[in-house]
C-alpha cells in the first residue's frame, strides 16, 4: 500500500554498481537520533560520542555498526545537517562509506533495523519540492526523477525476484492469502461444519503459518550469506609466520602476487586477490600471521589479520608440519567463533607429515571443524580438493546450479524481516485464543510488507481468494 | 428534462416546493429523509407504496457480521435504524461470540410488518418531513443542468434544490421463477418505470443487477422436532446508543421467538440437479449480475460440488403471522421445482409455502460516477443511496442513506460535505468501495473488507462517530454530554488498571491459576495481568479492592483496549499513514492532462474518476505510488503558483 509520511528515509544517491566512495543519505526530522543506534563516532570536531550530538555542516568519523551485535560493518565519515537547510529541507545525514555493494546493502540494513525506512523511488527529489528547496521550474524535472527511479527499482527488483527466490517468496506469499483467506471465513461467516472439524481447520492454519515463518526466517538469515552470490567470496588464509599462506596464495592465483620469503612475518598487510575458481568470483586475503609479536608494525599487520579473519566467509587455517596441537588450537580458537567454515590446512607436507595431526584433528574439531586437507603448494598436490571446499561452500548457499534462494537487497531483506514480525504476532494470537480476525489483522500487516516487494496490493486480492475457495450462504 | 419543459407539459402542474425530495422510502430512504428533516431542510419523501415503507422484503432481520457494526454507526451518528430495530425485535443475539471482540455482532430478528408501521409512524410525526405515496418517474434540472425537482407518473412537479433517489430494486424490475417472468417489484410491489431512463438522458451511467431472495412457509405446516432450536439472548446491548445509555435493554429471552436450523438434504441436491436445465442463471435468461456471497441454492450446488449439504435457518417473520423465511434457500427455480425443494427438507415435508421464491433484476448507478459526500458527479445536487449505488443490504443501505441526507443538507447550507474515511467506520469503507473501485455485483459489507478492523468495533462506533454526529445536530447536547461521560470513564478506568498493582498473594495465584498461568514473582498491574491469555476483567475482582462498579459497556472497551493493545497500535500506525493521504485535497478544477509525469492509464482513470483527495487516488486501480508522488509535486507546484 502507497503511504505518504515525513518518517526518516535512506537510500543510497551514488549509482548502483562498486566505486570507491559511496554516499548513502537519511532524511526526516530525528533521523540522526535514529542512526544513533547503529552508528559510532571516534572523531569529530568536539568531544561529541553521538552522531546525533555533532554539530550541523560538521564531519564525524567512526563507523557504522550492526544494532542488533554491535558489530562494525564500514568505517565511515559521517556529514549532519539541520533543518531548514538541508537538501530536503529536513534533518539529514550523509554517510560516506567504502563503495562495495555489500557494504551499501549492509549500511542500509542496519538503518533499517533502526527505524530509518527506505525511500520511495524519487522521494527525496519530492520532499526538496514539498519543502521549497527547489525552484518551482524544477517540478518537472523532480516528476522525472520520480519515473526514472520507479522504473529502475522496477528493473533491479525484477532481475532480482527471478528464479528461485522469486518462486519461494510467491509461494510463501500464496500460502499466506489462503491462510488470511480461510482466517477471514472463520471471521466472517458462522461455518457450516461441526466444532471439532472447525479446530481441526484451525490448527492447519496455524502449521501452515509457522511453516511460513520459518521459511521467512531462514530467507532472512541467508541475508548475510546471499550478498556474496551478488558480490564475491571472501576466503581468509590465517596460519602463523611462515605457515605457507603466501605460497598457496600464489598456487591459486597462478602468479607471484605475494611474496614468498622464508623469513618469517613477511606480509605485514593483508592482501587481496580477486580470481575465478570453477566460474565462482573469490576475493582470496593473505593475512599476516597470528602469534605474538612486539615488532609495532607488525602488531598491526595482525590485527588486520584478525579482523580480515572475521570478515570472512570462509577461512583456511594453515597448520605446517612443526606446530603442536595446543598451537594449533590457541591460534584458530577466536577465529571459529566468528566463521562458521573453517578449514585446516596441513601445509608444506612436501616437507614431511605434522606427527601431532591425530591430536590436531581431534582438539579442532571440538571447535567444530571438521575438514582437514593435507597440501603441497610447492608440488600442487591436493590443491583441487582445497578448491572443491569453496565450490562446496558456495554451492551449499545457493550460489550454483540457479538453486538460489538468497535475499541479497536490502530493501527486500527490510520487508521480509518486518514480515517475519508480524507474522511471529498474528501466531500469537492464534496461540493466546485473541480471535481470528486478531490473527488476521498481524497476518495483513504482514502482507503488506511482503506486498511492497511483490506488488500485491491485500484488500484487491482477499475477497476473491474467499469467494473463488469457499462456499459463502447468507 | 428540465423543470420548464416539465410545467409545459400538458396536464402538468406545480405540486409543493421543497429543499429535499427523497425518493423511495427504504431504509436508505427513511434514513436520508429523517437526516435531512432533523437537520432543518423542508424535505419530502416519496414511496410507491405507505403500507410498504421500510420493508424488509427479503430476510426478516437486521444486522449480523459487519452489518451490526453499520447499525450501530448509523446510530451513533443520529440515525432511526437502531431504535426502530431495537424496538421491532422479536431475536437478538451477539454473534462470534467464540472469535475476537473486533467481530462480535448484534443481529436481531424483526417483526416486519411492526418494522415499517413504527417507522412510517415516527416519520409522520417528524417535524419538516412531508411523506407522499406517488411513483416519480422523471428527475428534472435547471437550465444549468443542476438539480430542480422530480415530477410523479401523474405530472405533479414538485420543485426541490436537491433530490436523493433510494430506488432500492424497483427501477424497471422484473421477477423471475423458472421460465415466468414478471415485470414487477419485490414483494408483489409495483415497480419503478421512467426514472432511470429520465437518469441515463442526464448522462449518469447505469448498469443492471441481480438478486433474489427464498420461499417463506406456514409455520403450522412444520415439524420443528426435526430442527435445532436457536434461541436468543438478553444479556446484550441493544443497536442504540441511545437505548443503551437509558438502560433499555433486550426483551428477555423468554419473550423472544427462537429461530430454526437445518441441512439439506441429498435428495434436495438431486431435485436440483435434475432440474437446473430450468435455471433461468443457467438457460441465460438472466442477464444482471447476482451477489456471489449470498448465491442461490443451486448456485451453491452447483459452485461447490464437493459440498453435498448446505444449511438453512428457518426464521419467524414477526408477531403476528405464521410465515417463516428460509434463509440460505433462495432459488429462481420454477414454483413447481420449488415446492419439491421445500418438501425435501427435515421437518418440511408437509410444509405450504406462502410466497414462493424469486429472482430479481434491477437497474442501478454505477458508483464510479458518485463522489464520496454520494453526490452525482454527473448531475450536481443529486444524491443516490443504496440499491441504486450497488450495494446489497438493508444495513448498507441506511448507511448510504444517512450519509446522503446529511450532505443534501450539508450542501443546500452551504456546509462542507461529511465524509466518514476507513479509519472511522465500516459507513467509509462501504462508500469508499463503491466509489472508488465500484462494484460488478451487488456489494454486500463484510469485516474483511475493513484494513482497520479492531478498530471498527460494535462498541466503540459512538467514540468514532457520535462526535460528528452531534457536531452536525443529529445528536442532541443531552446524549452527547452523556457520550462523554462514557467516554471519561473508559479513559479513567484504563488509566487506573495501568496504575494499580497487585501484590503475588495466594489469592491472585489461584485466579490465574484457573486459566492456566503462573503467579508473577513480582506485583504486576492490573493491566498487565488482563494482557495475560484467558484472564478477564472480571476474573480480578476479588484482587482489585478499589474497584467501582460500572457499567458492562465500560469494563468490555477497557478490557479490549488493553488486552489487544500491541495489535491495535499495529494498525493505528497505519491509520495515521493512511490519514497523511486523505488531508490532501485535489482540487476539482483540477485538469490531468497537463501533469506531464503521469502515465497515460492514471492519466485518464484519475480524470474519470475525479478522487476528491490524493488518498482515494492512491487507491484507484491502475494509478501507482509513483503517479500519487508526481500528483503531490504537481499539487504543491499548483500551491505555489496560486500563491506567488
Amino acid at each position: 500500500m502507497y503511504s505518504y509520511d515525513d518518517e526518516p528515509i535512506c537510500a543510497c544517491s551514488t549509482p548502483a554498481g562498486i566505486s570507491g566512495i559511496a554516499v548513502i543519505r537519511v532524511s526526516g526530522n530525528g533521523c540522526g537520533k535514529l542512526a544513533d543506534k547503529c552508528s559510532v563516532i571516534l572523531r569529530s570536531s568536539g568531544d561529541y560520542s553521538r552522531l546525533s550530538e555533532i554539530p550541523g555542516y560538521t564531519c564525524a568519523f567512526g563507523y557504522v555498526k550492526d544494532p542488533s551485535n554491535g558489530e562494525k560493518v564500514d568505517e565511515v565519515i559521517f556529514t549532519r545537517f539541520e533543518a531548514p537547510h538541508s537538501y530536503t529541507g529536513e534533518e539529514m545525514v550523509e554517510i560516506s562509506s567504502h563503495g562495495s555493494g555489500a557494504v551499501k546493502q549492509e549500511i542500509l540494513k542496519c538503518l533499517g533495523m533502526s527505524g530509518i525506512r527506505m525511500a520511495y523511488p524519487g522521494e527525496f527529489s519530492r520532499r526538496a519540492f514539498i519543502n521549497g528547496k527547489m525552484s518551482l521550474a524544477s517540478a518537472e524535472a523532480v516528476m522525472d526523477v520520480i519515473n526514472s527511479e520507479t522504473e529502475r527499482q522496477l528493473e533491479a527488483a525484477g532481475s532480482l525476484m527471478s528464479g528461485k527466490l522469486a518462486e519461494e517468496i510467491r509461494s510463501i506469499e500464496q500460502n499466506l492469502y489462503d491462510q488470511a483467506a480461510m482466517l477471514e471465513t472463520f471471521t466472517e461467516f458462522d461455518t457450516e461444519d461441526d466444532e471439532a472439524e472447525e479446530a481441526a481447520r484451525l490448527e492447519t492454519v496455524k502449521d501452515n503459518l509457522s511453516d511460513c515463518h520459518d521459511r521467512l526466517t531462514a530467507l532472512c538469515k541467508g541475508y548475510g550469506k546471499g550478498r556474496i552470490l551478488s558480490e564475491r567470496l571472501r576466503v581468509a588464509l590465517l596460519g602463523l609466520p611462515n605457515s605457507g599462506k603466501s605460497t598457496l596464495l600464489n598456487t591459486l592465483t597462478g602468479f607471484d602476487r605475494a611474496i614468498v620469503t622464508e623469513v618469517a612475518g613477511t606480509t605485514r598487510d593483508t592482501i587481496e586477490v580477486q580470481v575465478n575458481i570453477n566460474g565462482i568470483p573469490v576475493t582470496l586475503i593473505d593475512t599476516a600471521g597470528i602469534r605474538e609479536t612486539d615488532d609495532i608494525i607488525e602488531t598491526i599487520g595482525i590485527g588486520k589479520a584478525f579482523e580480515a579473519g572475521r570478515g570472512a566467509d570462509m577461512v583456511f587455517y594453515m597448520i605446517p608440519p612443526d606446530m603442536t596441537a595446543d598451537e594449533a588450537y590457541s591460534g584458530v580458537q577466536a577465529i571459529c567463533e566468528d566463521c562458521d567454515s573453517v578449514t585446516a590446512v596441513f601445509s608444506k607436507s612436501d616437507a614431511g607429515e605434522n606427527p601431532d595431526r591425530e591430536e590436531i584433528e581431534k582438539k579442532l574439531g571440538t571447535l567444530g571443524i571438521s575438514k582437514f586437507i593435507s597440501i603441497s603448494a610447492e608440488e600442487d598436490l591436493n590443491i583441487d580438493q582445497l578448491e572443491d571446499t569453496i565450490i562446496d561452500y558456495y554451492q551449499e548457499l545457493g550460489g550454483g546450479a540457479s538453486e538460489g534462494l538468497l535475499i541479497t537487497n536490502s530493501r527486500h531483506y527490510s520487508k521480509f524481516a518486518k514480515a517475519t514480525k508480524k507474522l511471529s504476532l498474528a501466531l500469537d494470537a492464534l496461540d493466546n485464543n485473541l480471535g481470528t480476525e486478531v490473527c488476521a489483522s498481524a497476518l495483513r500487516a504482514c502482507l503488506d510488507e511482503i506486498g511492497e516487494v511483490t506488488g500485491k496490493t491485500v484488500s484487491a486480492t482477499l475477497a476473491d481468494t474467499i469467494f473463488s475457495r469457499f462456499c459463502i450462504g447468507k | 428534462m428540465t423543470i420548464l419543459e416539465a410545467l409545459e407539459l400538458d396536464t402538468s402542474f406545480e405540486a409543493g416546493t421543497f429543499d429535499v425530495a427523497v425518493v423511495g422510502a427504504g431504509h436508505a430512504g427513511c434514513e436520508a429523509a429523517h437526516a435531512a428533516a432533523k437537520l432543518g431542510l423542508n424535505t419530502i419523501l416519496f414511496t410507491l407504496s405507505l403500507d410498504s415503507l421500510a420493508n424488509l422484503p427479503c430476510n426478516p432481520s437486521i444486522g449480523g457480521t459487519s452489518k451490526g457494526q453499520l447499525v450501530r454507526e448509523i446510530d451513533a451518528l443520529g440515525g432511526i435504524m437502531g431504535i426502530m430495530a431495537d424496538r421491532c425485535a422479536v431475536q437478538m443475539r451477539m454473534l462470534n461470540r467464540s472469535k475476537g471482540p473486533a467481530v462480535y455482532s448484534p443481529r436481531a430478528q424483526e417483526d416486519r410488518q411492526m418494522y415499517s408501521m413504527e417507522m412510517r409512524y415516527y416519520l409522520e410525526n417528524l417535524p419538516n418531513l412531508t411523506l407522499k405515496q406517488a411513483h416519480i418517474t422523471e428527475l428534472l434540472t435547471d437550465e444549468d443542468g443542476n438539480v430542480a425537482g422530480v415530477m410523479t407518473e401523474g405530472k405533479a412537479v414538485y420543485r426541490a434544490r436537491a433530490v436523493v433517489i433510494c430506488s432500492g430494486t424497483y427501477m424497471e424490475a422484473r421477477i423471475i421463477r423458472g421460465e415466468v417472468i414478471t415485470e414487477s417489484g419485490p414483494d408483489g410491489l409495483p415497480r419503478s418505470v421512467g426514472l432511470s431512463s429520465s437518469l441515463n438522458s442526464l448522462g449518469v451511467p447505469l448498469l443492471r443487477f441481480k438478486t433474489g431472495t427464498p420461499v417463506r412457509v406456514n409455520s403450522n405446516s412444520v415439524d420443528f422436532s426435526q430442527m435445532t432450536r436457536q434461541d436468543g439472548e438478553d444479556d446484550i446491548p441493544p443497536f442504540s446508543y441511545r437505548n443503551e445509555m437509558e438502560g433499555k435493554l433486550p426483551a428477555p429471552v423468554e419473550e423472544q421467538i427462537p429461530c430454526w436450523s437445518i441441512w439439506t438434504t441429498e435428495e434436495t441436491r438431486k431435485v436440483i440437479s435434475d432440474n437446473m436445465d430450468r435455471s433461468p442463471l443457467y438457460s441465460g435468461e438472466i442477464k444482471g449480475v447476482g451477489p456471489r456471497y449470498c448465491p442461490s441454492i443451486e448456485d451453491k450446488f452447483m459452485r461447490f460440488k464437493d459440498k453435498t449439504r448446505h444449511q438453512i435457518f428457518v426464521e419467524p417473520m414477526g408477531r403476528h403471522t405464521n410465515e417463516m423465511y428460509l434463509q440460505g434457500f433462495s432459488t429462481s427455480l420454477p414454483e413447481e421445482i420449488q415446492e419439491k425443494m421445500v418438501k425435501s427438507l427435515p421437518g418440511l415435508a408437509n410444509a405450504k409455502i406462502q410466497r414462493a421464491a424469486y429472482a430479481i433484476e434491477y437497474d442501478l448507478v454505477d458508483p464510479l460516477s458518485i463522489k464520496a459526500s454520494l453526490e452525482s458527479k454527473v448531475v450536481p445536487g443529486l444524491f443516490t443511496a443504496g440499491q441504486i449505488n450497488g450495494s446489497s443490504g438493508y444495513e448498507e443501505a441506511a448507511a448510504q442513506g444517512i450519509v446522503a441526507g446529511i450532505n443534501a443538507a450539508m450542501k443546500l447550507l452551504g456546509k462542507e460535505a461529511v465524509i466518514i474515511d476507513r479509519s472511522q467506520g465500516y459507513i467509509g469503507v462501504l462508500i469508499d468501495d463503491l466509489v472508488t473501485k465500484g462494484t460488478n455485483e451487488p456489494y454486500r459489507m463484510m469485516t474483511s473488507r475493513a484494513e482497520y478492523r479492531l478498530f471498527l468495533r460494535q462498541d466503540n462506533a459512538d467514540e468514532r462517530l457520535t462526535p460528528i454526529g452531534h457536531e452536525i445536530g443529529l445528536i442532541s447536547d443531552d446524549v452527547f454530554e452523556k457520550f462523554e461521560k462514557k467516554v471519561e470513564a473508559i479513559a479513567q478506568e484504563t488509566e487506573r488498571l495501568k496504575k494499580t498493582y497487585v501484590a503475588p498473594t495466594e489469592e491472585l495465584g489461584a485466579l490465574l491459576d484457573t486459566c492456566n498461568q503462573t503467579l508473577p514473582k513480582s506485583g504486576e498491574s492490573l493491566a498487565d495481568l488482563i494482557k495475560r491469555p484467558g484472564v478477564t476483567y472480571d476474573l480480578l475482582a476479588p484482587v482489585d479492592k478499589d474497584r467501582k462498579p460500572l457499567a458492562r459497556n465500560i469494563k468490555f472497551a477497557c478490557e479490549t483496549n488493553i488486552k489487544y493493545e500491541g495489535y491495535l497500535s499495529l494498525e493505528k500506525e497505519k491509520i495515521e499513514k493512511f490519514k497523511n493521504l486523505e488531508k490532501i485535497r485535489i482540487p476539482e478544477d483540477i485538469d490531468y492532462s497537463l501533469i506531464k509525469g503521469l502515465r497515460i492509464e492514471a492519466t485518464q482513470k484519475l480524470t474519470k474518476m475525479k478522487p476528491e483527495n490524493v488518498g482515494r487516488a492512491s487507491r484507484i486501480s491502475g494509478v501507482s505510488p509513483a503517479d500519487c508522488e508526481v500528483l503531490l509535486v504537481y499539487l504543491e507546484q499548483r500551491r505555489r503558483q496560486n500563491n506567488g
